[in-house]
């Protein structure tokens, strides 16, 4: 898991993550940017790893690899591990309910602790459909992005209404920051990104040694 | 640790019922809780900390000091029950496994204090894996292995005393680009690799006699008369044994030469296993912290139901039965499940001071019996340069009387650098950890070893002069900050409530994960441990699997 990858054949593979508490819909604001899915029987997310998007900016294909907590958050448990890595992030807060947009401000600090290469997050208000039980409104919303250096956009997973501007805002404020190369501890992360070792893909590595200890030839 | 806050402003748990509650989230409950989730089992899965990984946790320097100061422990006091309409309520006390904690902090308070978060510091170290371990495989298997990366630990060293440190042969290579080895120590070592070769190809039939794998190892070592020197790198640095195997009065573990073998075969098939690696040994990216929050991720995403900072008060058993339902949560809600798992540090004492009439508490009485097995002494430093010029990671070994004669046991030792983002850029820290069967012992026996190779300034406010090591030109690094601690070695199991291992003392997993293993048979006897899932009912599986990038 990589913040981002900038490599001879110009392709970047950026880390997003969604934030945010329970049932606020950030598994649906996923399934339908990825999927164009809505699944109106929300239970606590099951089964969901990441999905993968991709998108052409500047000639340049750009893969975005969004998480979903895997229903982590319901009690708090969201794994440090979750954040690592991550340039983007989405907080979101259901319009209807009040709770969650009060618990905005813990999710912020959640991310700023364990994750300093995020560089644009975005504030969303989801379940704009519902304006008729609205408990919080634009305004506040907007107050509280432009406070916090936020994007903020309100969403609808549910009619669709502005959730590809939202995510595709965010993946490209990150193409724009990493094009500039002004990522956080840049001398840090490029330390930091030399001879990793990943398990996944390594199947031709598991079953032969490449180079045995007791092999003839020397190294 | 973010400020602790009112667990009770959580929402009550639903369901209230599962196949299993698993309390504490170290290493081997994470593993047991991913593969008990892909077998189906419904979990729920708690932690009292704040964190993931109890006693494997990677902390902040804040964190970890907090940890170590002020183990949570809960009033040590003779077991009270109440009675209920079906249920006996016992309650739990809390142990912490970590005690005679010595922290000292020696210069750049205020660097350290800044930069606290930049720190992910192992509890449990020094750790790492063997790049053809066990649990490689494991991380493969079960899927965990998507949400971890790691780098190679560089060199591998073995201490030698008046001499400093060695490398560590583990290759045809290295033998002979060694500069301490004689040529014929070189020629012994390379006759010696090559019967080891002959043994494990199969398809050579010179083999090591029957009767030769049965003795203890030392004593083949000594038949095939190889050199001190030589049988020291063998024994403690590739074989890792942590006693003296030539004292024979002491030694507990004595290893006999088909396990010797093993240990060498395990080393050589890891050496060059992956690309980048180049050593024998890994390390995850951000410290060992990162294994049980992979396994965890692993289990949350087939449904298991995690919640931190809840812990259990009390044990819930039938009234006439005296067999486990139950436990009670901090937050006053009642859970059951069909089994427990529970946190080595949570336990009832005994006796009980009263227990209703005919409430069969003999049950209850084991649960008390903790089988302590031994205990680890840890070590950690930090530093502002590396033991070894130009080397940012790796693995030292002490073996017995190479730091004074009655050092009966071999000293671990670890250092990571700042590209595998556990400190800040600029510093290293370093992790040591010995057997031993008292606290002063073990303090005794690390101090000697971080002594060996760092400078650690008698008290905070001297004005330290860097020493130059005798037969050497490196200077040695200077310690900035340092924790000692004793944990436990505790394993048990009962019928209904299981408690999983401690962090052994063992530089890799695979024995803690062979217990684990273990454990999980017992628990499900039919149930396969990770099974492959190439059911078409995981399509998101297979999708994201084969979604995912290296960098």
């Amino acid at each position: 898991m990589s913040g981002s990858e900038d490599e001879g054949g110009e392709e970047y593979l950026f880390k997003i993550v969604i934030i945010g508490d329970s049932a606020v819909g950030k598994s649906n604001l996923l399934s339908r940017y990825a999927r164009n899915e809505f699944n109106m029987h929300s239970k606590a997310t099951i089964g969901v790893e990441f999905q993968t998007q991709c998108l052409e900016i500047d000639s340049k294909e750009v893969k975005a690899q969004i998480w979903d907590t895997a229903g982590q958050e319901r009690f708090r448990a969201v794994t440090s591990a979750y954040y690592r890595g991550a340039v983007g992030a989405l907080i979101v807060y259901d319009i209807s309910r009040r709770t969650t947009f009060d618990s905005v401000g813990r999710w912020l600090d959640e991310l700023k602790t364990h994750c300093d290469t995020t560089v644009a997050m975005m504030l969303v208000g989801n379940k704009c459909d519902l304006e008729n039980i609205r408990a919080v409104s634009v305004d506040e919303g907007k107050s509280l992005a432009e406070a916090e250096g936020l994007f903020f956009m309100e969403t609808s997973a549910l009619d669709s209404t502005n959730v590809k501007t939202a995510f595709e805002m965010v993946i490209r404020e990150i193409y724009t920051n990493v094009s500039r190369k002004v990522l956080n501890s840049e001398t840090y992360k490029a330390e930091l990104s030399v001879n990793r070792v990943s398990l996944v893909n390594n199947g031709a590595s598991t079953s032969k040694q490449n180079q045995p200890y007791f092999s003839c030839c020397s190294r | 640790m973010t400020q602790p806050q009112d667990p009770f402003s959580y929402p009550p748990i639903d369901p209230v019922n599962f196949d299993l509650i698993i309390v504490g989230t170290a290493l081997s409950e994470s593993v047991i809780a991913a593969a008990a989730s892909a077998v189906g089992k419904t979990i729920l899965h708690l932690d009292p900390n704040s964190f993931y990984g109890s006693h494997f946790a990677s902390l902040s320097l804040h964190d970890l000091t907090s940890y170590l100061s002020s183990p949570h422990s809960l009033p040590s006091a003779a077991a009270t029950t109440t009675d209920s309409d079906d249920v006996v309520v016992i309650d739990f006390v809390q142990q912490p496994l970590c005690s005679d904690a010595e922290i000292a902090t020696y210069d750049e308070s205020a660097f350290l204090s800044e930069n606290s978060r930049k720190f992910s510091i192992d509890l449990g170290g020094p750790k790492a894996l063997f790049c053809a371990d066990k649990t490689i495989d494991l991380l493969m298997k079960s899927g965990a292995a998507q949400y971890l990366e790691f780098k190679g630990i560089d060199e591998s060293f073995v201490y030698e005393a008046n001499a400093g440190l060695a490398n560590v042969p583990d290759s045809r290579g290295s033998i002979f680009r060694d500069k301490k080895l004689s040529l014929k120590e070189k020629n012994q070592l390379m006759r010696f690799f090559k019967l080891v070769q002959q043994h494990l190809d199969d398809t050579q039939e010179e083999k090591i006699p029957e009767e030769d794998l049965e003795i203890a190892f030392v004593s083949f070592l000594e038949k095939m008369k190889l050199p001190p020197k030589i049988k020291s790198i063998l024994l403690y640095a590739i074989a890792m044994l942590d006693y003296d195997q030539d004292n024979n009065e002491v030694c507990i573990e004595l290893l006999k030469t088909k396990d010797g073998i093993d240990s060498l075969a395990l080393y050589s098939s890891s050496v060059g296993r992956f690309p980048n690696a180049p050593g024998a040994l890994l390390y995850p990216i951000y410290g060992e912290g990162e294994l049980p929050q992979a396994f965890c991720r692993r289990a949350a995403v087939k449904g298991c139901i995690y919640v931190l900072r809840m812990s259990v008060v009390s044990l819930l058993m039938d009234k006439v039965t005296g067999s486990y339902k139950g436990v009670r949560l901090a937050s006053g809600q009642d859970l059951y499940s069909h089994q427990l798992i529970l946190d080595p540090s949570f336990m009832i004492p005994s006796p009980l001071s009263s227990s209703p009439r005919d409430f069969p508490s003999e049950k209850l009485q084991m649960l008390g019996q903790r089988d302590i097995k031994g205990m680890v002494a840890r070590g950690i430093c930090i530093t502002r340069s590396s033991i070894k010029p130009d080397v940012s990671n790796c693995s030292v070994v002490y073996p017995p009387r190479s730091l004074y004669p009655e050092q009966l046991t071999s000293i671990k030792a670890l250092q990571i650098g700042s590209n595998l983002a556990v400190c800040p850029a600029g510093t290293f820290i370093l992790y040591f950890s010995t057997m031993c069967n008292d606290a002063d012992e073990g303090k005794k026996l690390l101090k000697a070893a971080m002594n060996a190779l760092l400078t650690l300034p008698v008290s905070g406010n001297s004005e330290s002069i860097p020493s130059v090591q005798s037969d050497s030109e490196d200077i040695k690094p200077i310690v900035l900050w340092s924790a000692f601690y004793i944990q436990k070695l505790i394993m048990c199991k009962l019928e209904f409530i299981s408690s999983t291992p401690t962090p052994d003392g063992n530089l890799n997993y695979d024995d803690l994960l062979d217990a684990t293993r273990k454990l999980f048979n017992q628990m499900y006897p039919d149930e396969e441990f990770f099974p492959k899932s190439t059911s078409p009912e995981d399509p998101t599986d297979e999708d994201d699997n084969g979604l995912t990038l290296d960098s």
